[in-house]
């Protein structure tokens, strides 16, 4: 026989609390955890913050975490390089570089995808075998004859070398990204414009390239940081130092072969430097999100 | 950094050079500063004070000759020799390059620097003051002078003065120089119980080619004859078994903390944080290793001392020469300029006094005792104008072969390691280090 089972409202409500307590217990421990985790990762750059506002003396000398002296000095005499040269050239250089990298790989790599995506020409397979093997071609192979050719035709000093191949598709690695991209768009949406009588640009230009934003804004956002951190190139190909850039600068507050070296300076100059990477990441977000849900594809 | 060059020299390249330096030979006398005009790239490399003074001289040379700019291009070591090596392959690089003794051989090549002998025969190269053995450091292996030295430098012991005083203050004998190699150890043993808690005696040198060289070189041995290992297997055991039994006694770093120790940066090192009393740095380096004790340790003095003597008493020390060499592919036009702008940096005083010795010791002695006389020059400075005034006479240059610095690093400090961390006998450490050695020697010279 079968026997009624009672619940003790009482009891009820006490279990249910025992057991939200217990959540939130959980969730507080967690939390701090994580933010105990969060703590040990970015030690080492809340420590450089504060290094970069006490005093140079005091930065190996000071035991303590917060500076006992505040100071903005190492802002100023960094940004001072030396001489002449100002951080405000390195970034002007470096920002150049950045935004005509952007734009570069921007229209070639699509490009160079669509065509790889959604047309259909002999040799289609082999071609992009090809441009899948550049990416497996180690920078040591490429470095000697990249720069014999580019001082052959005198672009050796100037920032061509590192502008111009972006905009012949040079980043195989973002083909790669937006080709996989572009193959994942609904071909009606390219056949209705080829009904209305659109040519292969057009349908490049008006669908293929705003429905591609996400893959658009991942290929910004990584050229961006690749170019502004670049620091080979830009020291192989910009010699005068009138034409260094911000991450080539940094280099020079150190002197590992015995001269003296300024901790301060570098690391206001370094904790500078971030700001536009992370500014750009941030601004880049929001768009990344925004081409996702205005794309019309769910 | 391995360097190394595959491409054959080019007969236009050797020819045009050539050329130059006839033609600068068959030139009656050198070119007065007034007539100078036109453009030189000079390269260097250091940090922003170095940068500094650098910028001041290049900008008095400038008003001196208003008709003539010289394009800076600098950078932080490593990556200026990796810059110079790939200008190289490319004929593209600077008319007037900041050169070091240890790097010479791998550059010097008619194809690639300027052989200077002409130059200085006929007066165009001044090298009044600069001591012959001093000079000869700038040769190649072809007997070519390539470089003109203006700077001196060395490795030397640099220890806490104020450890020592404590350490007296306990009852341990001051060490006197001469002092040997075994006296030396002596003396680290009876300081090490005077020092704080935590603190080493020495840094662990048995990994540092710079330690290594005076060991070999003061046990009547040559490091290198050519491209061929010339030290014998006897004296590497002897310097490995040297490191461990004074890491057994707990003298020195362990090999963990050797490793960690192992930074070029002055800030991280045991000596300017106090948990050091002895190492073996640059003495050009001996000012920032001050600033530094300065603020964590004040009232500490850090000073230098050379290195022990061995047997026949004589030190054993290398000296190395940093100077300016010219680029094979200088124009015919811009020659004069790389001449004058040599000149003017090995013999200008005002220039000399501007760089205060940065890179090296002032190759000239008269300029590098009117530094050490000159009362704004920093103490630290004028103890590593003295110190190598005092070590000059018996120091033995070494002659480096290509890419010998780099493989003698690299050997040292596998070979050491595993003797440290346990992995090999010093027996068996010696005969890695002499096999991989001569590879990396061999493969270099090819």
């Amino acid at each position: 026989m079968a026997t009624a089972r009672t619940y003790d409202p009482e009891l009820l409500r006490a279990e249910k609390r025992r057991r939200e307590n217990m959540r939130r217990l959980k969730g507080l421990g967690l939390h701090a955890l994580l933010i105990a985790l969060l703590f040990v990762m970015l030690y080492p750059v809340i420590w450089m913050v504060f290094s970069a506002l006490r005093p140079e003396a005091e930065i190996f000398g000071d035991m303590g975490f917060i500076p006992t002296n505040w100071t903005l000095e190492n802002f100023v005499r960094g940004w001072q390089l030396y001489g002449n040269l100002t951080f405000t050239q390195f970034y002007i250089n470096s920002f150049i570089i950045c935004a005509l990298a952007i734009v570069g790989n921007l229209l070639a790599c699509s490009m160079a995808a669509y065509a790889f995506a959604r047309l259909e020409f002999r040799g289609k397979w082999f071609l992009f075998a090809i441009m899948l093997g550049t990416m497996m071609l180690p920078i040591h192979v490429q470095l000697i004859p990249q720069y014999i050719f580019f001082l052959n035709i005198g672009w050796v000093n100037t920032i061509l070398p590192l502008v111009v191949p972006k905009f012949l598709a040079h980043d195989a690695f973002f083909i790669f990204l937006m080709v996989q991209f572009m193959r994942s768009l609904p071909s009606e949406l390219e056949q209705a414009a080829v009904v209305d009588g659109a040519s292969y640009w057009q349908r490049y230009w008006r669908i293929i390239l705003p429905l591609s934003m996400p893959a658009l804004a991942t290929t910004a956002v990584f050229t961006f940081i690749n170019t502004y951190n670049d620091f080979f190139s830009q020291l192989i190909y910009l010699t005068d130092t009138d034409r260094m850039t911000v991450p080539v600068a940094l280099r020079l507050f150190l002197d590992p072969s015995g001269g003296s070296s300024s901790f301060g300076g570098l690391f206001a100059m370094v904790l500078v430097s971030i700001g536009p990477v992370l500014g750009f990441f941030l601004a880049s977000q929001r768009l990344l999100t925004k081409g996702i849900a205005t794309q019309g594809i769910k | 950094m391995q360097v190394q060059f595959r491409a054959a020299p080019t007969r236009r390249s050797f020819l045009s050079g050539t050329a130059i330096a006839l033609a600068l030979a068959g030139t009656a006398a050198p070119i007065a500063a007034q007539d100078l005009a036109g453009e030189i790239r000079f390269s260097w490399w250091g940090g922003q004070v170095r940068n500094d003074k650098t910028d001041q001289i290049i900008q008095l040379f400038e008003q001196q000759n208003p008709g003539v700019r010289v394009v800076r291009e600098n950078a932080d070591f490593a990556p200026y020799w990796e810059r110079l090596t790939i200008q190289s392959t490319g004929n593209n690089q600077p008319c007037a390059i900041t050169m070091q003794s240890r790097w010479l051989a791998t550059y010097a090549r008619p194809d690639i620097l300027l052989p200077l002998d002409d130059l200085v025969a006929d007066g165009t190269l001044d090298v009044s003051g600069i001591p012959e053995t001093v000079l000869n450091a700038g040769r190649g292996a072809d007997g070519n002078l390539y470089m003109i030295p203006h700077g001196v430098f060395y490795f030397a012991l640099m220890y806490n003065e104020q450890m020592l005083e404590n350490a007296v203050a306990n009852g341990v004998e001051p060490i006197e120089w001469p002092y040997t190699w075994d006296e030396y150890a002596n003396h680290l043993r009876a300081v090490q119980p005077t020092l704080p808690e935590g603190a080493v005696a020495t840094h662990n040198m048995g990994r540092e080619p710079d330690a290594f060289i005076p060991w070999v070189q003061s046990h009547g041995e040559q490091v290198f004859d050519g491209s061929q290992v010339a030290f014998s297997r006897e004296t590497a055991v002897a310097w490995f078994n040297y490191w461990e039994t004074l890491r057994n006694e707990g003298v020195t770093e362990s090999p963990e903390e050797m490793i960690s120790e192992n930074s070029a940066l002055v800030e991280e090192s045991n000596l300017a944080n106090g948990r050091g009393y002895a190492t073996n740095r640059p003495p050009n380096q001996l000012g920032s290793v001050q600033t530094v004790t300065n603020t964590v340790n004040p009232g500490a003095t850090i000073n230098i001392r050379p290195y022990p003597v061995g047997p026949d008493g004589t030190v054993g020390m290398d000296l190395g020469s940093n100077g300016i060499a010219i680029g094979a592919n200088c124009a015919a036009e811009q020659l004069p300029i790389a001449t004058a702008w040599i000149n003017f940096w090995t013999q200008d005083t005002e220039a000399a006094g501007i760089y205060e010795s940065d890179n090296g010791v002032v190759a000239i002695p008269d300029l590098a005792t009117a530094q050490a006389e000159d009362p704004d020059t920093q103490p630290t400075q004028v103890r590593h104008i003295e110190l190598y005034q005092q070590v000059v006479d018996t120091a033995k240059p070494v002659f480096w072969p290509a890419g010998g610095y780099q493989a003698m690093t690299d050997t040292l400090n596998r070979a050491y390691d595993a003797v440290a961390f346990g992995q090999l006998t010093p027996e068996q450490g010696a005969d890695q280090l002499m096999s991989e050695l001569q590879q990396q020697l061999s493969q270099a010279s090819r």
